[in-house]
C-alpha cells in the first residue's frame, strides 16, 4: 500500500500544494497580464522613452560586473577557507558568510554615513560585490571540502603543474557550483533597490518604483517590471545549459591539510576578510563614530523606534508562518512522489526565488486592487507577501529533511497499521519539525530586512526599522537612521553566526 | 647508485610500451617522523624495499600506513628522516622533491577519475603530466601507448566510456592505467581494492603484480588485511601506531614474529610458556626448539598449523585434550581445544581429519617456536 501510495500523490494533498503554488504564481501572473494590457504599441511606447534603454543597460551592467567581480572573489576566498591552514578555521568561515546577512541598503548606508558624497556605479559595484561574494564562496567551498584534494593530488601525483591541474581538476569540480552561486548573485543585484538607490544608481528596480509612485503611465510600472523578470528569467535558462552533466565523485578526505606558509596564510586570511570588511566592517565603524556623536542619541525618539521594532518583528513572524504553512504541503509533495503534477507544482512554487521584491510587490498591489480592494494597503497583503516571496526558502530546508526521512521508517509505520495521514503527522512531519522551525525563523530573519515590496504594500504610517532607515538615508539624515541600523544590524548577524558553515576539516586530524 | 639525482627528465614517450628505460629503483625510508595537527603520525619509521619488488604494508587503521605513503608520494611533508628512490633524495634534510616531479605513480582506494573525461582521456590525463601536452605529429605514438595500457589492464572496447558508465572493478583499472601512462618509476597503492568483491579484488591484484613485472616498476601497496599482505607482497611491513613493527619476507615474518602483538596481527598464534635452556623450551605440549639461545622461564609463539592433532587410540600425542569448538574452512578446520588444566589450543587440521566437537585427542608440536615478549 505504501508502495502505490509513493506514487500517485494523495488528491487533497495535491490541492493544497497547488494552491500554494497558485499563490507563488499570482504576482508574476499580474504584472503580465498588465504588460499584455498595455498592448504591443503601450509596450513599444515604453521602450521608446528616452530613460529606458539606460535602464536596461545599467541594470545588465551592474549585475553582469558584480556577477564577474563575485565569482572570481568567491572562488578566491573558498580556496583560501579550504585549502590553507589557517588559524581559527571557524571562525573564519563564519565570516565569510557574515555579508549575506546584511542587506545592501544597510551596507550603502554605512558607506554613505562615512563618505556622504559617493554615488554612481562604482559605489554601488564595491558593496554589491561585497554582500554577494558569500553566494559564490558558500557552494564553492561546499564542494571543494566535499570532493576533498584527492582529485587534485593525483594529478600532482601524475606530474601536472598547478595551472593544470585547476584547469583540468579543481575548476570542473567546483563549476557547477560556481555558477550557480552566481547565478544567485545576478539575481539578487538585478533585484537589489535599497542599495541601488541609496547610490542614486538608476536601474530597473528603482526606476519601477518611482513609475508606480508617480502613476501617470497606468502600464509603464509593470512592463518595466516584465522587463526585469525576462532578464531574470534569461540567465537562469542560460545557467541551466551550461550546468554540467559529470558529477565529481565524493571522495574521502586525507587526514590533515598540510602546513601552509606564513605568507600564504597571511595572503589567505587577507582575501577571506576584505568582503567581510567591505560590507560590515565600514557599516560597523560608521555606526560607532556616530553613536559616539551625542547628538544623534538625543535625536532618538525610543517611542517610535519601538513602535518600529514592534511592528516588524509582528509582521514578520506572520510573514514566517505564512511561508512555512504553504511550504509544507509543497515539500511533502516534492520529497515524498515523483511525476509530472508533482515537478510542476513544486517549480511554481519556486518561482518567487527569480522574482524582485518589488515585482511581488507590484503583481500583490495589482491583484488586491483587481480581486479584495479592502486588503490594498493593508497588513494582510504585506504578511501574504512575505509568505509568498519567502516560501521557496522554506519549501528547499523542510523538503531537505523530509528527503532524509527513510522510507523504511514510514513503511514500518504503514505495516503497524496507520493510515497514511498518521504516517505522515507522527514520523514524516515530526522528524522534519525541527528543519520547519529553523525555516521559519530564518523566513521571520529575512523577513525583517525586507524592503521593496514592503514600501509598496505597508499600511500608510505604518513603519518597520528598514523602511525607517531608508526614509532617513534618503534625506541624509544619517545620525538620525543610526539607532534602526543598529537594530537591523543586531537583527542580521543573529542567524549568520548560528548557521555558518562546520569546517569538519578543521578539526583535528584523525590519523 | 653512483648517477646523480635526475629529476623527471622525460623520457622519449615513442618508447613507451617498449621496457627500455630506467631500471626498477629501489626505495629507502630512514627514521621518518610526520605529524599532523597536534598528532605525531609517524615516529621514526624505516622501510626498505628492493628493486622491482612489491612491498605490502600492513596495520590496523590509524596506524599511519596511509600517512607513509603519502609521504612517499610527497603529499605530506616530514618532520625529519629521509626518503630515497632510487639514487633519488625526495625527501631528506633541506631537501623536499615536489609531487609533481618525483615520477610516482600513485593510485588512491578511490579511483578518483576525472568524470568530464572518457576513459581514454582519463588515461592521457596521466600522460599529459610525465610528458605535456602531446603535439599533432605524436598523437598516433601516444594513442598505441594508451592502446597497450589498456590491453595491460584488460579494458579493451572501454576508450570511449565515461567513468560513470564504469563498474567499481572497470573504474579502479582505468586509474591504474592511467598512473602507469605517467610512466612511473615507483608505484604507490593505497588500499586500492578496498571497496572490490573479494573475486575481482583477486583478479586485479594479479594484474598489478604482473604489470609491475612488465614495466619493471618498484611498488608499494597498503593494506588493512594481513591476508592480502602476506599472499601479494614480496616484502611485508607491518606498522603499529605509527612505528614499523617488523619486515621481512611474507614467510619469514609469519613464521618468526618479532612480538606478540606481530604474531596476533599476522593470524592465529599459540602462547605457550616454559623453561628454555640448550636450544629448546619444555612445555605441556612437549619440548619444542627455539632459534634464540635463551635460558630461563620463557613466553614463545606457535602457529596452529603446528599443532598436531592426535585422534583417540593413535601414538604419538604428548597433550591429552578436549575438541570444544570446530571452524570449518572448506580446505582446512580451526579446532579448539582445552586440555585438563583448563588451558585453551588452536590447532589447523586438513580438511580430511576434522576431529568433532567432544572428541578426547592428543597434542603434540611441529618445528620451531620464537620466543616474544
Amino acid at each position: 500500500m505504501s508502495v502505490r501510495a509513493a506514487s500517485r500523490p494523495p488528491a487533497p494533498l495535491v490541492a493544497v500544494a497547488g494552491v500554494a503554488a497558485l499563490l507563488a504564481a499570482i504576482p508574476l501572473i499580474y504584472v503580465v497580464a498588465r504588460t499584455g494590457a498595455a498592448g504591443l504599441d503601450g509596450i513599444a511606447a515604453v521602450w521608446e522613452r528616452p530613460r529606458v534603454p539606460m535602464l536596461v543597460r545599467n541594470t545588465t551592467t551592474l549585475g553582469a560586473s558584480v556577477a564577474v567581480a563575485s565569482l572570481v572573489s568567491g572562488i578566491a576566498v573558498a580556496v583560501a577557507l579550504t585549502r590553507v591552514r589557517l588559524p581559527a578555521p571557524r571562525v573564519f568561515a563564519a565570516l565569510t558568510a557574515l555579508p549575506l546577512a546584511v542587506p545592501s541598503y544597510l551596507a550603502a548606508f554605512g558607506w554613505l554615513a562615512t563618505f556622504p558624497t559617493i554615488h554612481g556605479f562604482w559605489p554601488a559595484w564595491l558593496v554589491l560585490t561585497a554582500t554577494t561574494t558569500p553566494y559564490v564562496t558558500l557552494p564553492v567551498a561546499a564542494s571543494l571540502r566535499q570532493h576533498g584534494a584527492a582529485h587534485a593530488e593525483l594529478a600532482y601525483s601524475l606530474g601536472h603543474s598547478r595551472w593544470r591541474v585547476f584547469t583540468a581538476v579543481t575548476w570542473p569540480s567546483i563549476r557547477s557550483a560556481a555558477f550557480a552561486g552566481t547565478l544567485l548573485v545576478f539575481l539578487y543585484v538585478i533585484a537589489d533597490f535599497g542599495g541601488v538607490s541609496l547610490f542614486r544608481y538608476p536601474v530597473l528596480s528603482t526606476a519601477i518604483h518611482q513609475a508606480y509612485g508617480a502613476s501617470f503611465d497606468r502600464y509603464y510600472a509593470a512592463v518595466l517590471a516584465a522587463m526585469l523578470v525576462l532578464l531574470a528569467l534569461v540567465v537562469l535558462w542560460s545557467e541551466r545549459r551550461v550546468r554540467s552533466r559529470h558529477h565529481f565523485t565524493v571522495t574521502r578526505t586525507a587526514p590533515g591539510t598540510p602546513a601552509s606558509s606564513p605568507a600564504k596564510r597571511l595572503l589567505a586570511m587577507g582575501a577571506i576578510s576584505l568582503g567581510p570588511v567591505l560590507a560590515i566592517g565600514v557599516p560597523v565603524f560608521a555606526l560607532v563614530v556616530r553613536l559616539l556623536q551625542a547628538q544623534s542619541v538625543r535625536e532618538t525618539d525610543l517611542g517610535r523606534l519601538t513602535e518600529s521594532a514592534v511592528t516588524t518583528l509582528t509582521v514578520s513572524v506572520a510573514g514566517a508562518v505564512v511561508a512555512v504553512m504553504l511550504a509544507i504541503p509543497v515539500a511533502t509533495l516534492a520529497a515524498k512522489y515523483r511525476g509530472r503534477l508533482a515537478t510542476l507544482i513544486e517549480g511554481v512554487s519556486s518561482l518567487p526565488l527569480a522574482l524582485p521584491g518589488i515585482v511581488v510587490g507590484l503583481g500583490l498591489v495589482y491583484f488586491s486592487l483587481r480581486t479584495v480592494p479592502a486588503i490594498y494597503q493593508n497588513a494582510v497583503l504585506l504578511v501574504v507577501a512575505y509568505g509568498i516571496m519567502f516560501m521557496p526558502k522554506a519549501i528547499g530546508t523542510i523538503r531537505a529533511a523530509m528527503e532524509r526521512v527513510p522510507a523504511e521508517l514510514e513503511n514500518v509505520a504503514t505495516t503497524l497499521g496507520y493510515r497514511p495521514l498518521a504516517v505522515w503527522w507522527k514520523v514524516t512531519a515530526r522528524l522534519a519539525r525541527p528543519a520547519a522551525i529553523t525555516a521559519g525563523l530564518l523566513v521571520a530573519v529575512i523577513a525583517m530586512k525586507e524592503l521593496p515590496a514592503t514600501i509598496m504594500l505597508r499600511p500608510t504610517g505604518t513603519n518597520t526599522l528598514a523602511i525607517d532607515l531608508w526614509t532617513r538615508t534618503e534625506i541624509a539624515e544619517y545620525g538620525a537612521a543610526v539607532p534602526y541600523a543598529l537594530a537591523l544590524l543586531v537583527i542580521a548577524m543573529v542567524p549568520a553566526i548560528a548557521l555558518a558553515p562546520r569546517t569538519p576539516r578543521a578539526a583535528a586530524p584523525t590519523p | 647508485m653512483t648517477a646523480a639525482p635526475t629529476p623527471a627528465s622525460a623520457p622519449d614517450h615513442t618508447a613507451a610500451g617498449s621496457h627500455a628505460q630506467d631500471p626498477a629503483p629501489p626505495v629507502k625510508v630512514r627514521d621518518l617522523s610526520v605529524t599532523l595537527g597536534t598528532t605525531h603520525v609517524l615516529k621514526g619509521v624505516d622501510l626498505d624495499i628492493p628493486s622491482g619488488d612489491l612491498g605490502v604494508i600492513v596495520g590496523p587503521s590509524g596506524c599511519g600506513k596511509s600517512t607513509l605513503l603519502r609521504a612517499i608520494a610527497g603529499l605530506r611533508t616530514p618532520d625529519s628522516g629521509t626518503i630515497t628512490v632510487g639514487a633519488m633524495t625526495v625527501d631528506g634534510p633541506d631537501v623536499h622533491v615536489p609531487t609533481r616531479r618525483r615520477r610516482i605513480g600513485w593510485v588512491p582506494q578511490e579511483a578518483t577519475l576525472l568524470p568530464q573525461l572518457t576513459v581514454g582521456e582519463n588515461i592521457a590525463f596521466g600522460h599529459e603530466g610525465a610528458f605535456g601536452r602531446t603535439k599533432r605529429k605524436d598523437r598516433s605514438a601516444r594513442q598505441e601507448s594508451i592502446d597497450v595500457l589498456m590491453e595491460a589492464t584488460g579494458l579493451e572496447g572501454l576508450h570511449d566510456r565515461y567513468p560513470d558508465q564504469l563498474s567499481g572493478g572497470q573504474a579502479q583499472r582505468v586509474a591504474l592505467a592511467r598512473t602507469l601512462a605517467a610512466r612511473p618509476r615507483l608505484l604507490l597503492l593505497d588500499e586500492p581494492f578496498a571497496a572490490l568483491d573479494p573475486p575481482l579484488r583477486l583478479g586485479l591484484r594479479d594484474v598489478v603484480r604482473d604489470l609491475l613485472h612488465e614495466f619493471g616498476i618498484t611498488g608499494i601497496m597498503v593494506t588493512h588485511d594481513q591476508e592480502e599482505a602476506l599472499t601479494t607482497g614480496d616484502v611485508v611491513a607491518i606498522m603499529r601506531d605509527g612505528v614499523m613493527e617488523q619486515q621481512g619476507a611474507p614467510a619469514a615474518v609469519y613464521a618468526h614474529p618479532a612480538s606478540a602483538w606481530a604474531a596476533s596481527f599476522l593470524g592465529e598464534a599459540v602462547f605457550l610458556t616454559g623453561a628454555a635452556h640448550d636450544g629448546s623450551v619444555t612445555t605441556p605440549l612437549g619440548s619444542i626448539a627455539l632459534e634464540q639461545p635463551v635460558t630461563g622461564d620463557v613466553r614463545v609463539v606457535i602457529r596452529p598449523e603446528q599443532v598436531v592433532v592426535h585422534p583417540d587410540g593413535v601414538m604419538g600425542g604428548v597433550l591429552p585434550a578436549t575438541v570444544t569448538r570446530v571452524r570449518f574452512g572448506g580446505h582446512d578446520a580451526l579446532v579448539e581445544l582445552v586440555a585438563g588444566d583448563g588451558t585453551t589450543y588452536l590447532s589447523r587440521v586438513h580438511a580430511r581429519e576434522v576431529p568433532v566437537v567432544g572428541d578426547q585427542v592428543t597434542l603434540s608440536v611441529l618445528g620451531d617456536a620464537v620466543v616474544v615478549d
